[in-house]
């Protein structure tokens, strides 16, 4: 279809009034023109106007052929029908309402359910292979997992099962952006981070081993959030600082969309080489090592498990390398005694959220799941009362010549536009506060 | 009686299709608006093809959709604003298309009547 056909067919679809003025006025020029001519043959005044009249012929039936030449096939037609149900439904305000919440309610509460569900227990990370992932913790006298001393990455290192390993360690802080103060989650990579969890980047370039030594040039990753956030995505953002606790970090690149960090729940925008956490120093420059998670990711051909028992059978030697210098003797035992875990490392890091909510949310999402039947059943019931009321409409409707296919494509049609309208309701009560306290975790920026 | 003049010779129905041709040929000369159209054809044709409003009007609705002509509200030469149409580039084209497919037809039907 060509554009200026579009044109002339929108208009007479928007401005229908307009148009059909116009076509009024161009069918009376030609009789009144008509009649001049008439005149001036010698004609009566009134003769004239009859015979102009008369040669024309039905005005409105010209005037319905041009109509038909106008019309523009199936957009029109649902043009016309769109009209007609916005104004069956502006007719009962009770129902559009109701009928909308029970919607935005039913489908947005599961929808929340879901998204933290995915987000907890089925998202994996956005990085190459995250089922290769393997997560390598200390366990505690209580059976939670703790981090261990980056030293303990050099013992890794020498473990053939594994490709890579990755510690880090993860902090809030404010972050310093343009003057504005934010408080950002961060986090310190070790220098092969990057290479070991495949993460890629849009812009610049990642953090290598050669960055992570103290009295390198500052620098920082961000992530594309961050990026978007607060350097309104614009390319130039490389060769910007941030500045975090009195150091300035350059930036020199940007993750790749969808990474938000290696724990759940908690985004992490900033990354940094981990050597580079001044502000996390307790005691000066001379700090070798910090608490690190660790993720390791396993060599090819290897399974998790043999990777698992493979780091496992490191532990003693791990231990021993790790121990912190300034423990005393009684800290010393209790740190050799520890033993080790490791798990799958595939969506991130996460010391409680999923051993706590994993199964109540099976639960709550099954709860949301019948509530929204129940919300169906109502709103069926609601509908069903709806064109119970309305089988006058119908009969005079079929009574004018309408196919059972088009009054069916009505009711159609008005029920698209309730569950339109309640899904963008749902999108913008983002901004509604109630709802909002609905909705407070971190996963509902996905919902 | 005028008028009367004109029921002397019956005209002649326009052939489907034909009448898109004719509304295009009359607008090459310059552009004129519905009424013009119909006096201009009626003249040329010496009153044998009358072109009936009821198709006129869609048809010219229908070329203008199609991007073959344009319309223009003008004050005509009576003073009388009127809908102006002009041909397009495009209907140009046509034109000269429906023009060649017309003379093939005409030949063809004139050799069937000559052969008789």
């Amino acid at each position: 279809m060509r554009w200026s056909n579009f044109r002339t067919r929108l208009r007479t679809l928007l401005f229908r009034h307009r148009a059909e003025s116009e076509l009024e006025d161009e069918l009376a020029a030609h009789i009144e023109l008509q009649f001049r001519k008439h005149l001036a043959e010698g004609m009566s005044e009134e003769e004239a106007r009859r015979r102009a009249r008369i040669e024309f012929g039905g005005v409105e039936c010209v005037r319905e052929e041009c109509r038909e030449a106008d019309r523009w096939g199936w957009i029109d037609t649902s043009a016309r029908n769109l009209k007609q149900c916005f104004r069956s439904l502006g007719k009962s305000p009770g129902f559009v309402i109701v009928s909308i919440l029970i919607l935005t309610v039913g489908i947005g509460s599961n929808l929340a359910v879901f998204s933290t569900m995915d987000a907890l227990l089925l998202r994996p990370l956005p990085v190459d292979r995250p089922e290769d992932l393997l997560k390598i913790s200390l366990v505690g006298n209580h059976g939670d997992l703790l981090e261990m001393p980056s030293t303990g990455l050099e013992v890794l290192e020498t473990n053939r099962a594994l490709r890579g390993v990755c510690g880090f360690d993860m902090s809030r802080s404010a972050v310093e952006i343009d003057g504005n103060m934010r408080s950002i989650g961060n986090t310190g990579f070790t220098g092969d981070c990057f290479e070991t969890l495949g993460l890629h980047l849009q812009l610049g370039r990642p953090i290598t081993p050669a960055d992570d030594h103290l009295g390198t040039a500052e620098i920082a990753v961000i992530t594309d959030s961050l990026w978007r956030g607060a350097f309104g995505g614009r390319p130039d953002v490389l060769g910007k600082t941030l500045k975090i606790g009195a150091e300035v970090y350059t930036i020199v690149g940007v993750t790749q969309k969808g990474f938000t960090g290696l724990i759940l729940a908690s985004p992490q925008e900033v990354m940094i080489p981990l050597m580079q956490r001044r502000n996390r120093l307790p005691n000066g420059n001379n700090q070798t090592w910090y608490w690190v998670s660790i993720l390791a990711r396993r060599a090819p051909g290897v399974s998790e498990a043999q990777a698992s028992a493979s780091v496992l059978a490191q532990r003693r030697e791990l231990l021993e390398h790790t121990v912190p210098h300034h423990y005393n003797a009684a800290d010393r035992k209790d740190y050799l005694l520890r033993k080790m875990a490791t798990m799958s490392g595939k969506s991130g890091i996460d010391y409680y959220l999923r051993n706590r909510f994993g199964e109540p949310l099976y639960a709550i999402f099954g709860i949301c799941a019948a509530l929204l039947l129940i919300a169906c059943v109502n709103l069926t019931s609601l509908l069903l009362a709806r064109s119970l009321n309305r089988r006058r409409e119908v009969s005079v409707r079929l009574a004018l010549g309408a196919k059972r296919s088009h009054i069916a494509g009505l009711f159609v049609l008005e029920n698209a536009a309730l569950l339109l309208t309640s899904q963008v309701v749902r999108f913008y009560s983002h901004t509604i506060c109630p709802v909002k306290l609905l909705c407070r975790s971190p996963f509902c920026a996905c919902v | 009686m005028p008028a009367g003049r004109r029921l002397d010779k019956p005209s002649l129905d326009l052939l489907q299709g034909t009448l898109d041709l004719l509304i295009l040929r009359t607008l090459q000369t310059g552009s004129m608006h519905g009424w013009a159209i119909s006096e201009r054809i009626q003249q040329i044709t010496q009153n044998v093809l009358r072109v009936n409003q009821g198709s006129l009007y869609p048809a010219l609705h229908r070329l203008e959709h199609q991007d073959w002509i344009k319309a223009e509200w003008a004050t005509s030469e009576l003073g009388r604003r009127a809908r102006f149409y002009r041909l397009t580039a495009s209907g140009r084209k046509q034109l000269e298309k429906e023009a060649d497919e017309w003379a093939r037809l005409s030949m063809a039907i004139g050799r069937v009547l000559e052969m008789a």
